[in-house]
């Protein structure tokens, strides 16, 4: 296990009252792909803002590189590349010269990164920002945060309005950082994208990191959400087997998230009389309900 | 300096209109009151002198009937109370703009998440907020000195000139830096110019009600009334406690707004 290149530790911010995180802790070692999990408002987007030195935290800390990732915020950034969840751009001026002035502020003028980059996920360096889509200015974010080529990236909800064809795309240059060393945080609330790439995951939920399982685990772990119909009437004992939860039950008709393995799973539904039934992933609010069963 | 040069790139159209159009009027109204201040002054005595004279809003905006009985008085007038106020109000709105941006736009992740601290950011901004409001007052200090020059055949006094003008350039610096300050105390206002016409409004309204009622000590609440066109004319110079008062604003204003942006949460709208 490569030496810790982020780390937090009770890390708390409120605003005022409110509360933005409460008791936030992990660490990400170096060259690891960590995910960060968690339904919109969990506190996700505050735990990188702390980190990225935008907001101060009430208590705790947070170290980026062994060092505080307030104090000193400056040096750490040399190393980063960092994606913001909700930002956007100048408005008014065009690609080419909003990138090289991201390049710039590294210090690296001209830099070739632009270039091979824009290419690789199929910008337009010529266009407005303000004329640009949703897909298409986080693609300039992507950019921005990879061209200075930094040691750490994070990433929050990179893949937000990206086709599926230009998140594969953005999938294989993250692969490609991994294989370089690249550390690398990743937020979201889309399960299939940490399982997608991560090592780890911390999953947070108002506010506070409630697990921190491996992506093995996560996926042994195997979470299903299953709706199925069979014919006859249906009762709560037939479907009251271990790994089931958040059971609901229409007529003949029921759904529950399942986690455990997949054949006990399917051999306790053969011996029913299925009519239909339909396996698909649950949505991350679904398996958050399900660690606190 | 990269900051510095890409914020002045993104203010350049608007210090650029705003010369123009300062050059513009003040080459359209020069021949106006110029005439009109060699009227007055030859007609010295008449109705039109006493008129001035007893003029209660010339004596609210501390110009006397002598100062305006010549062209380069009317010239004071025009800028202290036309010209400057504009000034004032577009020195103001860059000033809010200039931090404000970020926060309405969203892009405070972008730009103060790089290597440069947040004192740095701040810094280079302020430097492209200064020189694109203060390219705009120099502008019309040169243009107004030609102006001058072509509708005033018989000379004027270039010291009385350029102490009229540049109290222009010291207005916009004041509100510059208040419009900074406040701009960092309050990052998330989408309205950076109507609140800066608001404030200069409400400058010229104390300063108008402090002349009127004989309240001296309000007068350090408005500085439109810093730079009397009379006082000016008569002492050949600018009041001493005004230029110190401003000097001492400006550099508070500056000083608050740098401290608070190194510690502040950087939350957009």
């Amino acid at each position: 296990m490569g030496k810790a290149v982020i780390e937090i530790e009770s890390l708390a911010k409120y605003y005022g009252k409110d509360r933005g995180i409460e008791d936030v802790s992990f660490s990400v070692n170096e060259g690891e792909v960590f995910g960060f999990i968690g339904p919109n408002g969990a506190g996700k987007s505050t735990t990188i803002r702390t980190l990225m030195a935008l907001i101060r935290p009430s208590s705790g800390s947070a170290k980026i590189f062994g060092k505080d990732c307030i104090e000193y915020a400056p040096e750490i950034a040399h190393n980063i590349g960092y994606l913001a969840g909700e930002s956007s751009f100048y408005e008014r001026m065009r690609v080419r010269e909003f990138l090289g002035y991201a390049s710039e502020l590294y210090g690296k003028k001209n830099n070739p990164r632009i270039k091979e980059l824009s290419e690789r996920l199929e910008l337009d360096l010529n266009r407005r920002i303000e004329n640009l889509s949703l897909g298409n200015k986080k693609k300039v974010g992507i950019v921005a945060a990879m061209l200075h080529s930094p040691k750490l990236l994070i990433l929050d909800e990179p893949t937000s309005g990206l086709d599926p064809l230009v998140q594969q795309t953005f999938f294989e240059m993250l692969t490609e950082e991994k294989q370089r060393g690249v550390t690398i945080l990743f937020s979201t609330h889309v399960l299939s994208e940490v399982q997608k790439i991560c090592d780890r995951v911390a999953i947070i939920k108002e506010g506070k990191v409630i697990d921190i399982p491996s992506i093995y685990d996560l996926r042994r772990n195997g979470y299903k959400k299953v709706s199925l119909a069979i014919d006859g009437e249906l009762n709560e004992e037939l479907l009251n087997f271990h790994g089931v939860a958040d059971l609901q039950i229409h007529d003949n008709e029921a759904s529950f998230i399942y986690r455990g393995e997949v054949v006990e799973l399917l051999e306790r539904l053969g011996s029913l009389h299925l009519q239909d039934v339909f396996i698909q992933e649950p949505v991350l609010e679904e398996i958050l309900l399900h660690y606190y069963r | 300096m990269i900051i510095f040069k890409y914020e002045l790139r993104q203010m350049r159209n608007l210090a650029v209109a705003w010369s123009i159009a300062m050059v513009v009027l003040i080459f359209l109204l020069m021949p106006v009151f110029a005439s009109i201040g060699r009227s007055v002054g030859a007609n010295s005595g008449t109705q039109l002198e006493q008129m001035v004279s007893g003029n209660e809003f010339l004596q609210a905006v501390g110009m006397s009937a002598e100062f305006l009985s010549k062209p380069i008085g009317l010239y004071g007038f025009i800028t202290g109370w036309f010209f400057s106020l504009a000034a004032a109000v577009l020195a103001m709105h860059v000033g809010l703009s200039v931090i404000t941006k970020d926060f309405t736009g969203r892009s405070t992740d972008f730009i103060y998440t790089k290597i440069d601290s947040r004192g740095r950011v701040y810094l280079e901004k302020l430097a492209a907020a200064i020189v694109s409001v203060l390219s705009v007052g120099f502008v019309y200090v040169i243009a107004s000195y030609f102006a001058l020059e072509a509708n005033i055949p018989e000379g004027f006094d270039f010291s009385l000139y350029f102490l009229l003008s540049f109290s222009l350039v010291l207005l916009e610096t004041l509100y510059l830096a208040l419009g900074i300050c406040i701009g960092v105390v309050w990052p998330r206002n989408r309205h950076p110019l109507l609140l800066a016409v608001t404030v200069v409004f409400i400058t010229v309204v104390i300063g108008t009600f402090a002349t009127t009622v004989g309240i001296d000590w309000l007068l350090f609440l408005a500085p439109p009334k810093f730079f009397g066109g009379s006082f000016i004319a008569t002492k050949g110079s600018y009041e001493s406690k005004y230029v110190i008062w401003l000097a001492f604003l400006v550099a508070t204003f500056l000083s608050i707004g740098y401290q608070v942006i190194r510690k502040k949460d950087l939350i957009t709208v």
